[in-house]
C-alpha cells in the first residue's frame, strides 16, 4: 500500500479525492485564481436598475406564506420579519415544520404551485420589492441575487450531467457566457470549493457525499449571488465533512462578503457559523438577536426548552429536557401565543392575546408575554427596528413617525402600509 | 479582460480529461456488452443485415426487374440461383439482398418519427401538466385505440391522390412515405404514454427544482435535464419500435400496400402469395424473406434486452 491516502480511505470511510482536498496546498493557490475570477465577476456586476444604495441588503416584513389545501389554508410563515445585511449570516432555527424553509424559499418564491405570498407582505431586496413582481421579472433575482444550497446534494444534482457542467449552467444561461468560458469558470469554483478541476468531468455519483455538497457549494456561487440561502446542507453529512463544509461556508463568506441564510436545526452549526439567529415557532418568529447573546441568555421559554434539548459539551453530563407535545396544526393554531399549549410558563394571556415583539437593551428581539415592555429594560420594538436591526452596522434609530408595532395582537390593522418604503433602513436620526 | 489568456489552454485540458473519461467509459461498456453473448450474436446479425441493407449491389448487382431477369420462372434452389427464382425468373437472393435496404429504411424512417413525435409529447404533456397533459393524453388515447391495418387502408389512397402515385419524398417512392406514415401514427402514442411517465417522476426530483432556482424557464429544464434522463427509455422504446416497424411493413406490404417497385420483405411475401407459390410447393419463394424478417427482429430483440441491462442503473445489482 504506497499511498497513505488509500489506507486513511479504507479506515475511515472518506473519499481519497476528500482527502486530498484537506492536506494539499496545492488547492489554496489554486483558489486563489478562481477567487481573483470571481473578484472579477463581482467587479462587472450590476445591481438591478431599480436598487436603492442606501437600502439594506434584504428587508423582510410581515411575510405571510400560506399553502391552499382542500380543507383550508396552511399558515406556514405568518407574519415574519428580519433584515439581512451585506456580509452577515443569519440562521434559521426551529423545530421541522415550523417555517423555516418556507420563509428562505420565499424569498425569490421557489415555492409549490399551491402557496401563496399574501397582500402586505413585502421582500426587499436592495429595496425592491419582490413580492408584486411577475414571475419573468423574478427570474432575474434567481440565482445572480438569491442562490441556494440545497439539503442532499445527491438528488439536487442531476445523475446524468457531468458535475461541471451542471455548475457550468447558470454561468451559461445567466451571465451569458460561452460555454467554454463557463466551463472554465465552473472548474475554477470546483478549485475553490477544493475540488481538483479535472474532476469537473464525472458524474454525480463518481463523488462522495462531501465533494458533491461542495459542488453544491460552487453551483451556488456560480453566479456571485449577494445571498446564499443554505437549507440544511450539512444535515446528510457525518461530522468530518460537516465539519469542512462549514468551515468552508465561512472562509467563502469571509473572502467573498457573502451574506449567508443557514437554515437548520442543528444549533450547534449556527453558533458556529452565524451571527445573529431567527428562532422561529409555528410560522412565526419566537426570538431574535445576536448568537452569543442569545445562546447566553435565551429569553423565550421555547428558545430555553430548545436549548436545553442539546447537548453542551461544555456543561456536566445532565438529561437531556424535551418539549412536551408537537408542534401545532397550521391549518387551525392556537389562539394567543402559539406556543402557550406546550409553554411551561404559560400565562392566563397567552391564550388569548398574541405576542408583541419586544427589544431589549442588548438588542435581542422576543415575542413573548413574559417580557411585556417597560419590564427588564424591554420596550416594544417598532417595524421600522426590526427591518433596520443587523450587527455590522449599527442600527440606525427609529424614526419618530413609524410607531406601527409588529404582532397582530396588540396592533393588528397598523402593522400594514403605515410606512413609506423610503423610511426602510435610512431613517434618520 | 485578464482572464481571458489562460482560457484557452484551461479549455483543452478539461476536454482531454472528457475525452479520457468518455474513452473509459466506453471500453466499460464494451466489456459488459461482450460478456453478453445474447447482445453479441444480436450485434453480429444487425451487422450482416445492416452491410448488406447499404450496398446490395456489392453482393449480388443490380436489383433484377421482368426484363433483367438471369432464370427461368419457379427454378429450385440450385448453383446459379442459391434462393431458388421467382415467377419471373428474377433471382430470389437478388430480391432477398435488395429488400433488407427497403425493410431496414422504411423501419428506421417510420421507428424516428415514432419516436420524435412521442418523445416531445410524453416529455411537454408530463412536464407541463394541467390542462395541456389533458389535451395531449386525450389526443394519444384516440391514436393508441386506432387499428393499423384499417388507418392504412384509408390513408394509402388518399396519401397517394395528395402526393402522386409517381412522387418522391427524400428519395423515397410515396407507396413507402405512406407505409412509413402509417406506422409512424399508429405507434407513436404508445411512446409518448411511457416517456410521460417517467417524465411526472423525474419531474418531482429535487435537481429540476434546482433548475428552477437558477432561473431557467421550462423548455430549458424540458432540454436540458428532463431529456437526458429519459435517454435510456427512448433507446429501449426505439429497438422495440423498429422491430415492430418492419414487423408492420411486412404485414402492410404483404397484404398489397405496399410498391411493386420496389420488394421490401412483405412485398416479396405478397407476389408469392399472389403467384400461387404457396399452392406450387415453391418454399424458396416464402423462406428467404420470412427468415430475414424473424431475424432482424430477434437480433433487436437481443440488442435491445442486452443494452436494457447494462444501461439501467437499476439492473446492474442483479449480475
Amino acid at each position: 500500500m504506497r499511498d497513505p491516502r488509500a489506507a486513511i480511505e479504507m479506515a475511515t470511510d472518506l473519499h481519497a479525492d476528500d482527502i486530498a482536498t484537506i492536506d494539499d496546498e496545492a488547492t489554496t493557490a489554486a483558489s486563489e485564481a478562481a477567487l481573483a475570477s470571481i473578484r472579477e465577476i463581482r467587479s462587472r456586476r450590476k445591481l438591478p436598475r431599480l436598487a436603492d444604495p442606501a437600502a439594506p441588503l434584504l428587508a423582510v416584513e410581515d411575510l405571510r406564506t400560506h399553502f391552499k389545501l382542500e380543507n383550508g389554508w396552511v399558515k406556514a410563515v405568518d407574519g415574519v420579519s428580519f433584515r439581512l445585511n451585506d456580509g452577515e449570516a443569519l440562521g434559521l432555527a426551529g423545530e421541522s415544520g415550523c417555517g423555516k424553509t418556507t420563509t428562505a424559499l420565499s424569498l425569490v418564491r421557489l415555492l409549490p404551485s399551491n402557496a401563496r405570498i399574501r397582500k402586505g407582505s413585502s421582500i426587499k431586496l436592495f429595496g425592491i420589492d419582490l413580492v408584486p413582481r411577475t414571475e419573468e421579472q423574478l427570474r432575474r433575482y434567481r440565482w445572480r441575487e438569491v442562490s441556494i444550497v440545497f439539503q442532499g446534494a445527491m438528488n439536487a444534482l442531476n445523475p446524468v450531467i457531468r458535475i461541471g457542467d451542471q455548475i457550468a449552467e447558470p454561468i451559461e444561461i445567466r451571465l451569458r457566457e460561452s460555454r467554454d468560458r463557463a466551463r472554465v469558470r465552473a472548474a475554477e469554483l470546483l478549485e475553490l470549493v477544493g475540488i481538483p478541476r479535472k474532476r469537473a468531468a464525472a458524474y454525480p455519483h463518481e463523488l462522495s457525499g462531501g465533494m458533491r455538497q461542495r459542488a453544491m457549494i460552487a453551483m451556488a456561487l456560480a453566479c456571485d449571488p449577494a445571498i446564499v440561502i443554505g437549507d440544511e446542507p450539512t444535515t446528510a453529512l457525518d461530522v468530518m465533512v460537516q465539519a469542512q463544509i462549514l468551515e468552508l461556508l465561512e472562509r467563502l463568506r469571509r473572502e467573498l462578503g457573502l451574506s449567508l441564510v443557514l437554515i437548520t436545526h442543528d444549533l450547534s452549526v449556527i453558533a458556529e457559523t452565524c451571527d445573529r439567529v431567527l428562532i422561529m415557532y409555528a410560522g412565526k418568529v419566537a426570538e431574535e438577536g445576536p448568537v452569543r447573546r442569545i445562546f447566553a441568555a435565551p429569553r423565550h421559554p421555547y428558545t430555553q426548552k430548545l436549548l436545553g434539548s442539546f447537548p453542551n459539551i461544555h456543561a456536566d453530563r445532565r438529561g437531556l429536557e424535551t418539549i412536551p407535545g408537537t408542534p401545532p396544526d397550521l391549518r387551525d393554531p392556537p389562539p394567543g401565543c402559539r406556543f402557550h399549549p406546550r409553554c411551561p410558563a404559560a400565562m392566563a394571556v397567552c391564550k388569548e392575546v398574541v405576542p408583541p415583539e419586544t427589544v431589549f437593551a442588548d438588542g435581542v428581539r422576543v415575542a413573548c408575554h413574559l417580557y411585556p415592555p417597560g419590564t427588564d429594560g424591554s420596550r416594544l420594538i417598532t417595524a421600522a427596528e426590526v427591518l433596520a436591526r443587523g450587527d455590522r452596522r449599527p442600527p440606525p434609530a427609529a424614526g419618530a413617525g413609524a410607531g406601527a408595532t409588529i404582532g397582530a395582537g396588540v396592533a393588528p390593522a397598523a402593522a400594514d402600509g403605515t410606512m413609506a418604503p423610503g423610511t426602510i433602513g435610512a431613517a434618520p436620526e | 479582460m485578464s482572464a481571458a489568456p489562460p482560457t484557452a489552454p484551461v479549455v483543452s485540458s478539461l476536454r482531454a480529461e472528457r475525452w479520457r473519461l468518455r474513452a473509459s467509459n466506453a471500453r466499460n461498456f464494451a466489456r459488459l456488452f461482450t460478456r453478453r453473448s445474447d447482445g453479441v450474436v444480436g450485434a453480429i446479425i444487425l451487422l450482416v443485415f445492416t452491410v448488406v441493407a447499404i450496398a446490395p449491389q456489392l453482393f449480388v448487382g443490380p436489383l433484377q426487374t421482368a426484363t433483367t431477369a438471369t432464370g427461368l420462372h419457379f427454378e429450385p434452389p440450385s448453383d446459379a440461383h442459391v434462393f431458388g427464382t421467382d415467377e419471373l425468373g428474377r433471382d430470389l437472393l437478388n430480391l432477398t439482398f435488395h429488400g433488407a435496404r427497403i425493410s431496414m429504411a422504411i423501419g428506421l424512417l417510420a421507428t424516428f418519427i415514432t419516436i420524435l413525435v412521442g418523445a416531445m409529447i410524453g416529455i411537454v404533456a408530463g412536464f407541463v401538466g394541467g390542462l395541456v397533459d389533458n389535451a395531449l393524453m386525450r389526443v394519444t388515447d384516440f391514436f393508441l385505440v386506432l387499428p393499423t391495418f384499417v388507418l392504412a387502408l384509408i390513408l394509402a389512397p388518399v396519401v397517394l391522390d395528395t402526393i402522386g402515385f409517381d412522387a418522391q419524398l427524400f428519395g423515397i417512392r410515396a407507396t413507402l412515405v405512406v407505409i412509413v406514415v402509417v406506422i409512424g401514427v399508429t405507434s407513436w402514442a404508445t411512446t409518448a404514454r411511457i416517456i410521460r411517465s417517467q417524465t411526472l417522476s423525474i419531474r418531482e426530483r429535487m435537481f429540476v427544482d434546482r433548475a428552477r432556482a437558477i432561473g431557467s424557464g421550462p423548455g430549458h429544464i424540458m432540454r436540458r435535464h428532463i431529456f437526458p434522463n429519459v435517454v435510456n427509455l427512448i433507446v429501449a422504446q426505439a429497438v422495440l419500435t423498429f422491430a415492430t416497424a418492419v414487423f408492420t411493413e411486412t404485414t402492410l406490404s404483404y397484404i398489397g400496400l405496399g410498391d411493386p417497385f420496389a420488394p421490401s420483405w412483405g412485398q416479396i411475401l405478397n407476389e408469392a402469395q399472389g403467384s400461387g407459390a404457396p399452392g406450387l410447393g415453391a418454399w424458396w419463394y416464402i423462406a428467404p424473406p420470412a427468415i430475414c424478417v424473424v431475424l432482424v427482429v430477434v437480433a433487436f430483440t437481443l440488442v435491445g434486452n442486452a443494452l436494457d441491462d447494462i444501461l439501467n442503473p437499476r439492473g446492474r445489482g442483479r449480475r
